[in-house]
Order: structure tokens, then sequence, then C-alpha cells
């Protein structure tokens, strides 16, 4: 089993299988976070290709400097803050919405809602929930405290669940 | 405990990631305590649709396979325009190679 370290090391090496290690386990995550940041397949595709030559092109000058994840998502994050600054809010909702979403009343809510999330609550949601991440990578991604990413994780649960609470009664 | 500290904990309740004592102390909360059930429950069943949503987004394989070969392109010629790093690779690979004819000397003999 690799660790990140031994694997940027062996990337500033020019080392392939380090770039494919680090590539498969980090692309998923981060297309999900990056997409349902974006709301845009054609936005997200960009930034997030981006982000991997950001990443990678720079990996030799990064070494050491704590954790690649945070690195690699805080590259993916302001990319992406920039994307939505230059594009003046004119959003054009994902529109490949998953078809087992849409047949779910409470899974489409719940879709809906996540999008009308403040950022900081999306953002821990997408990180903590869809992609995985522990509290402490987290909190090096977003550079908080793992007490502040539990607290914002815990307030984001609790504004889905009052906001999904009806679709629940209703079904 | 009261239902205020129990709600913050939930989310680590449901994922496990409690010590054996907080976990017993929620545990015992959570059966005298309907409304922090309720609670429960709910986000529990949100934890997974959440989880259930993330799996049922549609990966972009086209654009996983075209990035991945681009990055793999790019790293090849930042190895090759490097001196130190092409001749580190280009020892490695003769390394490889005396290996590989070693072992097939060996092969032969035995």
């Amino acid at each position: 089993m690799w660790n990140e370290e031994e694997l940027i090391d062996s990337l500033a090496r020019g080392e392939e299988f380090a770039l494919e290690i680090l590539f498969e386990h980090h692309y998923e995550a981060l297309w999900k976070y990056v997409l349902v940041i974006l709301k845009n397949t054609d936005d997200a595709k960009e930034v997030v290709n981006e982000t991997f030559f950001r990443a990678f092109r720079h990996a030799r000058h990064y070494q050491g400097k704590g954790s690649f994840t945070g690195w690699l998502f805080r590259i993916a994050r302001n990319l992406s803050i920039d994307y939505i600054k230059k594009r003046n809010n004119e959003i054009e909702l994902l529109s490949d919405i998953p078809e087992k979403v849409i047949n779910d009343p409470l899974k489409e809510k719940l879709f809906e809602e996540l999008y009308c999330l403040k950022e900081k609550y999306r953002e821990i949601i997408i990180l903590k929930d869809m992609a995985g991440y522990s509290i402490k990578e987290i909190s090096q991604i977003m550079g908080i405290t793992t007490s502040a990413v539990k607290t914002l994780h815990h307030r984001a649960i609790k504004r889905l669940r009052d906001k999904v609470r009806h679709v629940r009664r209703e079904t | 405990m009261n239902c205020e500290e129990i709600e913050l904990l939930i989310p680590d309740y449901i994922n496990g990631e409690l010590s054996i004592e907080i976990n017993q102390l929620v545990e015992k909360h959570l059966t005298l305590c309907s409304s922090c059930k309720k609670n429960l429950e709910e986000t529990k069943e949100i934890i997974e649709n959440i989880r259930k949503i993330s799996r049922e987004i549609p990966e972009d394989l086209s654009n996983k396979i075209f990035l991945k070969e681009s990055l793999l392109k790019e790293l090849r010629i930042y190895r090759n325009t490097s001196p130190f790093l092409s001749a580190l690779h280009r020892r490695k690979e003769e390394m490889k190679e005396r290996i590989i004819d070693g072992f097939e000397k060996k092969k032969r003999y035995v």
C-alpha cells in the first residue's frame, strides 16, 4: 500500500504509476465535488481538468507541505469560485439528473435542496457524505478546524432535514 | 447529556466514530428521548439518501480517459525534457532489462 507522500515523491520523479494511482484515487470525488458546486457539466469538466493539470505540474514543488488531497481540492475550490464569478450567476442547471433520483420524491427534493444550500454547507455535504472524506481531511481541504467542520456538517444536515421533512410526511 | 449535545453527536454516532463511553451515553439518551430518536432516524435517512444520490451521479468516463491520457503525455514530456529525470529513467529501464535478462538466463540453465 502506497502512502500519499511516497506517491508525490514518485510523481516528482516522473513515475507514471504514481500519476495513475493518484488520479484514480481522486478523480471521482473531485468530479462530484466540482459538478455539484458548479451545477454544469461543461464547466465542471474544465475545472476538473485544469485542477489535475495544475496539481500534477506543481507536484515537484509541493512535497511535504501538508495533505495533497487538501491541496488538490483547494485548487478545485478556487477555480470553481472563479468560474462562478465569471459567469455572473447565469447558471444553467444540471440537465442530466440521474433517473433514479427523479423517480424518488425524497431524493429529488434532497438533490434540489443541496443546490439551494449556502456554499459552505453544500461543500461540507459533498466532501463528507458524497465523497467520503474524513473530518480531518475536510479540515485540511477547507482550511478550518475539525470542530468547525463538525459544526458546519451538523448545521448542513439539520437544514436539509428541515427542508425535506414535509416530503417524508407525504410519502 | 442534553438534546442539543446529542444532536451534535448524531452524525458521528451514525458513522460509528464515537468512543465507547460517549456512544453508551448517546444510546442511553436515545432510549429515553423520542424527539432525539426521531432526529436520529431522519438524519440517518438523509445521509443514506445523499450517499445514494452520490452513487447515481454519472461519472464522465470519456473525459476521465481523455484527461488521464493527457496527463500521462504531459508527464512523459516533462520527464524527457529534464536531463536529470531522463537519465534516472534510462538507468531504471536498463536495470529492469538486466534483471529480466538475468532471469531469462537462469531459466535456460534450469
